[in-house]
């Protein structure tokens, strides 16, 4: 039988256990209190270091301080999303690409998820704010005859408010470069929702089942569309719902959760996501529990989709199917470092990481024939207490002496193309040779 | 392993079941020697997964457990008031039912009078002190009686100690017989379903229906009628009825518990190894209801102790001069101890409040930690 | 008992005209009125040794199929044969008693484990009860069935919690070899599963059916698995099997409409392959109220008049190539004015079902 002195091994003493909670409580401590400060906006407005950028994630950690140890779950993870593009982030299970896409909506399970360090930097409409913190309207004008501009006054001599496009408040808006990682919670109350919107992993648990689908939109509609009337907020809903390739809107604005298909909830999801133009929409596995037939109708709905509203997709995903059919840029990662990033042709026609070559690989195709799969040995690692080599080297099969030492740092292969590998340590130029197995 | 499957004959395959077969070990050795060795590959790969060491099943429960301060002031209660009861009794110069003849205290009684002035009819009391009494009946506190004597001489601090004794064992005892109960009917009918499920739970209908203060009010005068008012067995046979109409709660929890869990994969799976009924009972459903059964029982300890104090408030639970929080608290119920005499009642007031607060404590600490959704 | 004189390797397993049907709604005194076809008239053969691939989205029926198969689910009507035995006749006892010959492997490895049982005991308990290993040799036992399985030997005391889903789908399939199982269904064993640790475990499979002689059937909603795995496809949609045939035949000769939707829908990680994609409309229909005639007209492209009334016959269009649709039926070809007529009053026709 196995063992006692193995079982002693394997889990966790007394002790061990309290040294942990003890740092961890410390550490959750430090960073909730830093969380409650108050922060004044120069704090978090910065600069872009590339203005084509949409976000830009620069050496991001988010932690899990957990009972069993701190979990690296993002562990210095440096990308950027280019405007009106469509950025994929693929990896396995618990790489860290979730917590990626949480720590950008501010949603990390708190208290024991918290963004140790980093910025992710996003470009946004930020309301201007007089000096007592309140949002500024833009009043309507006229031009009087001595040809200046004036307030234009409703009946009760009030000044009449601008409505913009989407029939709500126009508010004075200034364009701001914010570090969401460093931002206060009411603030990034604006910015969610309004500016980023994100479509869940999953339709059946992510709408409520007790409101209307109608309800649920409206609801998003007015609480981030501020003074917008009620019939314009069913409006929107309904011209959204259509835009989503809803046969019948009315019907289905009408109607309760459960009684729509998987397909139909992730398109009532989509249209929440778009109800107030959103710059970014950062889609988790959208399609992972739908149907393949499903599935090609939501990856086309959101296609044209990004082509109508101009905005960026952030899609999140372990299908190396859907990310060569959406992608524009794609990042891999695995155990929560980004290993290899570039074009989704740079990926798929050229990829250079054993573990990129490898995931393509080991995924039977229907086109090809094969006898034997290809697979990468061994289990993803639990990424508490990482070491401080290439986190793939165990289950590497072109793994070098080298490759037992720092962690690799990122070649830059081509302009557009990184690897954190040591195998091409010395091709710091455009790629001489075409790594394909 | 070839001829073997080849030529299949029932008959054959049934005596399998029977006559374990000999080829096994040896069979299989050359099987595993046939297959391609993965093991170097696991190896590799395990460096990274088995370095990081886990938290045992129990270590994770204790450590949610004791991450919440309330639940470990209730166990620390709980411990406390056991050490109380079951081994201070060891320390008291005084018995449960030995009176203090030592000195006589004055007793004072008291009694309602009406009296007219003036036309006007006003309510006093009169107040008599008896000086013959040979007992050191209702003395204050002292360093002699920490809390005083109570109406016949008893030491008030000892006969809580004991009345711990009876509060906490009938507790126990109850809640151990009612989940005992409760498990095997409601997973009787949680398991079977269909006919069996339906008069199950039926009865469990009906016995929910049955008010249970007056059953006990009843109860109590019948057995008094009986000739049991002074044995310590009317308060057994009460309990036995509490027992009898209080595992419905357990039933309903756990037939509940066992239809979820009889619908997921690993009992299709074990239904599919063809497990004996036995083995899928004990050995796959009930281990998974043992959690919320400590926590149903923790919480309902609490609730126990409570009756038994009802029970004793309302003088129908263990003979008078049986020391329990709940005859103890009855003092409370005559209005010249209840206004003279705080120290005769307070002291079980206050303990059957500790007790049931620290159980509710433990119970939802025991909840939060089983629950395997906490993330906190 | 019902023996069959034919056996033959060929019909290892048999399923003949199997329909599971649950009941959805009771009227006031309790008798069913309304039924969900979750398995309508489902028959193929196996050969012994090879694997069935069943490709579908979910609710076609497949994983009931499967349970229906192993008598998880009581069958509504139909017959299963195995090894040439009505096993679809035998009492709960006697079949229970088979049971060891014919596994499953489950698609949650994460629900379908004993929480609180250990790794060892999981995978070795139905062995001791069916007398396959005796108390003193159950360790050993185990311990060599979970190396054939790539599990280490001090994991036997461990419990499932402690494992990631690959290792526990491991633990699913040493729980079910350590049967010595002729026949495994693999509901969707891999679906769980990240890319890297399905390619171990489709390996995994491939070279114990290979080394052990296990015959599979292999359910799964990822067309590119059942074709790595499988030597004959069949493809269900809303309860009934609408194409059957050899791997080759299936993907390579596509016939059904609902067949090509389903391989053009799955995208492909290849960014220079744009495929001319069929996209289905709408969705699937509920199977409590299946459409008229053929069901699959409500999102079929290539739909005609007669689809909406008449139901096609599942018939071999070449030989070991089955389907049902009208586009292949020469009687309608023939003649599809006369057809019409002749089938307007008529419901489904399944009587055949795959001989080879």
């Amino acid at each position: 039988m196995a063992d006692k002195s193995d079982k002693k091994q394997h889990y966790i003493s007394h002790r061990e256990s309290r040294q942990i909670a003890k740092e961890n409580s410390k550490a959750i401590r430090t960073y909730e209190k830093a969380k409650k400060r108050r922060v004044r906006p120069e704090e978090y407005v910065t600069e872009m270091k590339d203005p084509n950028n949409v976000v830009e994630f620069e050496d991001l950690h988010t932690y899990f301080f957990s009972d069993a140890g701190t979990v690296k779950a993002v562990n210095g993870v440096t990308f950027s999303v280019p405007a009106g593009s469509t950025v994929g982030v693929v990896g396995e299970s618990g790489c860290g690409k979730s917590v990626t896409s949480l720590s950008l909506m501010r949603l990390v399970q708190a208290p024991s998820g918290q963004i140790v360090s980093g910025s992710i930097r996003f470009r946004a409409d930020m309301f201007k704010r007089d000096s007592r913190g309140r949002k500024i309207p833009v009043y309507e004008t006229e031009t009087d005859e001595n040809g200046n501009e004036i307030p234009k006054l409703d009946e009760h001599g009030k000044k009449i408010v601008k409505t913009n496009e989407l029939g709500g408040t126009m508010y004075e808006m200034e364009r701001q470069v914010v570090d969401i990682a460093k931002m206060p919670t009411d603030a990034m109350r604006t910015i969610r929702g309004r500016e980023i919107s994100m479509i869940f992993q999953e339709p059946m648990t992510s709408l409520n089942p007790v409101f209307t689908i109608g309800n649920q939109l409206d609801e998003v509609g007015k609480l981030h569309i501020e003074g917008i009337s009620k019939e314009r907020v069913k409006a929107r809903s309904i011209e959204m719902l259509k835009l989503v390739g809803i046969a019948d809107p009315e019907g289905v604005y009408k109607k309760y959760p459960h009684e729509l298909s998987g397909g139909m909830r992730q398109r009532v999801m989509i249209a929440i996501a778009l109800l107030c133009n959103p710059k970014l929409i950062v889609a988790d596995e959208p399609t992972t529990a739908l149907d393949v037939t499903i599935q090609a109708q939501i990856l086309d709905l959101l296609r044209e989709i990004k082509g109508k509203i101009n905005g960026s997709i952030m899609l999140i995903t372990h299908d190396l199917g859907v990310v060569a059919e959406m992608a524009d840029y794609v990042v891999v990662m695995y155990a929560g470092k980004v290993i290899e990033m570039g074009t989704a042709e740079d990926i798929f026609d050229r990829p250079l990481h054993p573990y990129t070559i490898g995931l393509q690989k080991s995924k039977p195709t229907v086109e090809q024939e094969s006898d034997e799969l290809y697979c990468i040995p061994g289990f993803v690692p639990n990424p508490i207490n990482m070491p401080n080599y290439c986190y793939f080297r165990d289950r590497c099969d072109k793994c070098m002496e080298k490759c037992s030492g720092e962690y690799p740092g990122y070649v830059q292969v081509t302009p557009t193309h990184k690897v954190a590998c040591y195998l091409y340590e010395d091709k710091n130029e455009p790629a001489k040779e075409e790594a394909n197995g | 392993m070839e001829e073997n499957k080849n030529e299949f004959n029932p008959e054959i395959q049934a005596e399998a079941a029977e006559v374990p077969e000999i080829r096994l070990e040896a069979e299989m050795e050359e099987e595993i020697k046939a297959l391609p060795q993965k093991e170097g590959d696991d190896l590799h790969g395990e460096n990274l997964g088995d370095r990081v060491k886990a938290l045992s099943p129990g270590a994770t429960v204790a450590k949610r457990f004791f991450r919440s301060k309330l639940s470990v002031i209730g166990l620390v209660t709980i411990i406390l008031l056991f050490v109380f009861a079951f081994i201070g009794p060891l320390f008291s110069p005084w018995g449960e039912t030995d009176p203090d003849n030592t000195k006589s205290t004055p007793q004072i009684t008291g009694d309602i009078f009406s009296y007219e002035v003036d036309g006007e009819t006003y309510d006093g009391y009169s107040i008599t002190y008896d000086w013959n009494s040979s007992l050191n009946k209702l003395d204050g506190v002292s360093a002699q009686h920490w809390m005083g004597t109570d109406n016949s001489g008893y030491d008030i601090m000892t006969r809580l100690m004991y009345g711990g004794r009876v509060s906490l064992t009938i507790g126990f005892v109850v809640i151990i017989l009612e989940t005992l109960l409760g498990v095997i009917l409601g997973g009787i009918a949680g398991y079977f379903g269909g006919i069996v499920d339906s008069i199950i739970m039926r009865i469990v209908d009906l016995l929910s229906c049955i008010p249970t203060i007056p059953l006990m009010l009843i109860l109590g005068t019948a057995l008094n009628s009986l000739g049991f008012d002074s044995s310590i067995w009317k308060l057994y046979i009460i309990m036995a009825v509490l027992c009898l109409i209080g595992w419905v709660g357990t039933a309903r929890l756990v037939r509940g518990q066992i239809l979820s869990l009889r619908e997921q994969e690993f009992m299709l799976a074990a239904k599919c190894s063809g497990l004996s009924t036995r083995s899928k009972i004990f050995k796959h459903l009930l281990p998974n209801v043992i959690p919320q059964l400590i926590v149903s029982m923790s919480l309902g300890l609490g609730s126990v102790i409570l009756m038994e104090a009802t029970l004793g408030f309302l003088g129908i639970g263990a003979p008078v001069q049986t020391a329990t929080w709940g005859n103890m608290i009855n003092f409370a119920s005559q209005f010249q101890y209840r206004q003279f005499y705080p120290n005769m009642w307070l002291g079980s007031g206050i303990c059957i409040t500790l007790a049931i607060l620290a159980f509710n404590f433990v119970g939802d600490g025991l909840r939060d930690a089983f629950d395997p959704k906490m993330k906190r | 008992m019902a023996e069959n004189p034919e056996y033959t390797s060929q019909s290892f397993l048999e399923v003949r005209n199997l329909c599971k049907h649950f009941v959805v709604g009771k009227d006031f005194f309790g008798r069913p009125n309304a039924w969900l076809k979750a398995v309508d008239n489902v028959s193929f053969k196996i050969e012994k040794g090879k694997t069935l691939g069943i490709v579908g989205e979910s609710g076609c029926g497949k994983t009931t199929m499967g349970r229906t198969i192993l008598r998880l689910h009581d069958i509504t009507s139909g017959e299963v044969w195995f090894k040439g035995e009505k096993v679809s006749a035998l009492s709960n006892r006697e079949f229970d008693k088979r049971r060891p010959n014919m596994q499953m492997i489950f698609q949650d490895p994460y629900a379908s484990l004993s929480p609180r049982l250990t790794v060892g005991e999981i995978i070795g308990e139905a062995a001791r009860q069916h007398g396959l290993v005796d108390k003193k040799g159950f360790y050993d036992y185990v311990i060599g069935v979970m190396k054939m399985c790539g599990l280490q030997p001090h994991y036997f005391e461990r419990y499932p919690h402690e494992f990631s889903g690959g290792q526990r789908q491991r633990i699913c399939i040493a729980r079910a070899l350590a049967l010595k199982p002729e026949l495994v269904v693999c509901d969707e064993p891999v679906s769980a599963l990240d890319v890297s640790i399905q390619a171990q475990i489709i390996n995994m499979l491939i070279e114990l059916r290979n080394t052990l002689g296990l015959t599979y059937v292999f359910i799964s909603h990822d067309l590119s698995v059942v074709k790595h795995i499988s030597d004959e496809v069949g493809v269900m949609y809303l309860g009934s099997l609408v194409e059957y045939g050899s791997k080759h035949d299936i993907f390579n000769n596509t016939l059904h409409p609902y067949t090509k939707a389903l391989f053009s829908a799955v995208p492909v990680p290849n960014v220079h392959y744009k495929m001319n994609r069929v996209i289905l409309k709408g969705d699937i229909p509920s199977p409590v109220n299946p459409p008229s005639g053929c069901k699959f007209h409500t999102r079929c492209d290539s739909c005609m008049s007669v689809c909406e009334k008449v139901a096609p016959e599942y018939r071999e269009v070449t030989p070991g190539h089955f389907c049902a649709c009208h586009l292949y039926d020469p009687e309608y070809l023939a003649d599809p004015v006369g057809y019409k007529a002749a089938y307007s009053n008529a419901d489904a026709t399944f009587a055949s079902y795959p001989k080879q």
